[in-house]
Formats: structure tokens, C-alpha cells, sequence
């Protein structure tokens, strides 16, 4: 069955600086979406507004056509990955695991040499080893939407290829939004890129829409 | 000077102790969040019963302390 997010009429403001005035956003089970952006842009904000985590008057979220007006969001039907590391150091990886109700042999199938952690504090685990887990069990657990918010930084190329692969696997279940710098990959496994720009978002149709709203140069392009 | 002086500077030491920790909690764990909303917990959710918990066991032991008070204190 496909499920529906949509996300307008946002209006987000910084005393006099307005950040979001023009969006539109849609995702569906089986696509992936890209949020490109410079920085500053509001990529982030944009995220935490639909995640109830920034809140705000003017805006208009919708999930399967209904809108959704509190804050609380059902993990059932949407999970975030945020910027910077979420999951409390001191707990072990077999303990995340099972919050998540998720099998840690399904992880290791991805990463095996993660096999030998499952007993492990994650403070014991490299900034991209607690990366790569909070990924998989935003990615992989039960839930009808996912955003990842920066999924690729600082994060070794050969795991960045078996993340992509795992976004394959999961948006067969769900619709997954993605926002990155590393736009290369965004337009590499993305099904919809939409670019964030003055406070509105463009649907961007082919790389040189990216070189006339401004996010890349002409010499970018030549080199992908 | 008199106990429930005493009494009133704990109760307002501990509202105060209480407003510190809320906030130094939201503020250097607020990412830490995220792994709970994810799993259902709201803020709100994970708060109000250890608040509760912690203010009626702080309750339970001034109002302890308020009776022992009132039995040692020489009755005018």
C-alpha cells in the first residue's frame, strides 16, 4: 500500500530574516527524495519542522492527505535521523538494537565487520561506526517515512556505497527523504531532487537546473 | 530564625535546583532526544514522571522533617 507525505505553506522566520516562505514537498512509498541546498538554507529547519521538532504556525503537513497539527509524531509512520549524534553513549549496541526491534544478523549481512561490536558501549565505536548504526536503524526499522539529515558525512566511501544499497533495499517499504552536501550522491539514488533556494523549493528536472538556480558551477558539472 | 524558615529556603532550593537541571538536561542532551521521539517518547513523556517521582519523594521528606520539627520544638 502507498503512503503520502506532503509538506507546504511553511513560513519560517528569524526575527526579521525569512528563512521558508515557498515550499512544497512531496514523498510516496517506494521514491526517495533529495533536499539540496546551500547552507543556510533551511534544509535542516525544514526537516525538523516536519519531524514536530521545530514548531511553528504557518505550515501545512499531511500524511496520507491528513494533517497532522501536534507535534507528536507516530514512529510508525515517520523516524528522523538528525544532523549530529542522537543515540545516549552509554548504551550498548545490542540494547539499540532491540529498541529498534531490529535483528543485529540483518546489519551485519551489510556491515560484517560491525559482527564483533554487538556487546559493545557505542562510545567505544568511531565517530562513522556510530554514524553507519544510527543510519541502519533510522533506515531499517518499522516506519512509513524516513529523513536523514547529512546520512553521508564523515562517513568511508566503500560504507557510503553499502548505505545507498540499503535505501534501495528499504524504500521498497517506505519513502525516504534525504538531505546532503554530497549532492553527488543525492542525484545518484534519488528518485525526486527538490532545490531549497531563497526560501523556496524548486523540483529540479536535470543537473543544469542546479547550475541556473546557482547550487553548482559550470566547471562542477564538466567534472561529474 | 525558626524551622519553618528553614523549611521554606529547602522548598524553594529545591524548585530552583529542579529549573537548573531541566534546563541543563534539555540543553546539553537535547540531540540525546531524538533516540527517544523516535521510539515514541516525547520530551513531555520522558520528564513528568521522574519529576513527579523526584518532587513527591522530596514532598514526603520535607513534610517528614516539618513533623519531626514540630515534636522537638519547646512549645510556647
Amino acid at each position: 500500500m502507498k503512503h503520502y507525505l506532503e509538506v507546504d505553506s511553511i513560513i519560517l522566520e528569524f526575527d526579521t530574516k525569512r528563512v521558508l516562505q515557498d515550499v512544497y514537498l512531496k514523498n510516496e512509498t517506494g521514491k526517495t527524495t533529495g533536499i539540496l541546498g546551500r547552507n543556510g538554507t533551511g534544509k535542516t529547519c525544514l526537516m525538523k519542522i516536519i519531524y514536530g521538532g521545530l514548531k511553528i504556525n504557518n505550515k501545512s503537513i499531511r500524511f496520507d492527505g491528513k494533517p497532522v497539527i501536534s507535534s507528536y509524531r507516530n514512529p510508525k509512520f515517520l523516524k528522523y535521523l538528525p544532523q549530529n549524534n542522537f543515540i545516549p553513549q552509554n548504551l550498548k549496541i545490542k540494547r539499540i538494537f532491540r529498541d529498534f526491534n531490529l535483528n543485529f544478523s540483518g546489519f551485519t549481512k551489510y556491515f560484517p565487520e560491525f559482527s564483533k561490536y554487538f556487546d559493545f558501549k557505542l562510545k567505544n565505536l568511531s565517530g562513522g561506526e556510530k554514524r553507519i548504526i544510527e543510519i541502519y536503524i533510522i533506515l531499517a526499522s518499522e516506519t512509513k517515512f524516513c529523513m536523514l539529515d547529512e546520512p553521508f558525512s564523515h562517513i568511508m566511501p566503500l560504507h557510503v556505497s553499502t548505505i545507498k544499497n540499503i535505501i534501495n533495499d528499504e524504500k521498497k517499504n517506505k519513502g525516504i527523504i534525504i538531505t546532503d552536501q554530497l549532492y553527488e550522491h543525492i542525484i545518484d539514488i534519488c528518485d525526486e531532487i527538490y532545490l531549497l533556494s531563497f526560501g523556496k523549493t524548486y523540483l529540479i528536472k536535470d543537473k543544469n537546473d542546479l547550475i541556473k538556480l546557482g547550487y553548482l558551477n559550470k566547471s562542477l558539472l564538466r567534472a561529474m | 530564625m525558626n524551622g519553618n524558615f528553614i523549611l521554606q529556603v529547602l522548598f524553594w532550593f529545591k524548585i530552583l535546583t529542579l529549573a537548573i537541571t531541566i534546563y541543563s538536561i534539555n540543553v546539553y542532551k537535547r540531540n540525546e532526544f531524538y533516540y527517544y521521539k523516535n521510539l515514541g517518547l516525547s520530551k513531555r513523556m520522558l520528564w513528568l514522571p521522574i519529576l513527579i517521582f523526584d518532587f513527591l519523594l522530596f514532598l514526603t521528606a520535607l513534610i517528614t522533617l516539618a513533623s519531626n520539627l514540630h515534636e522537638t520544638l519547646p512549645r510556647s
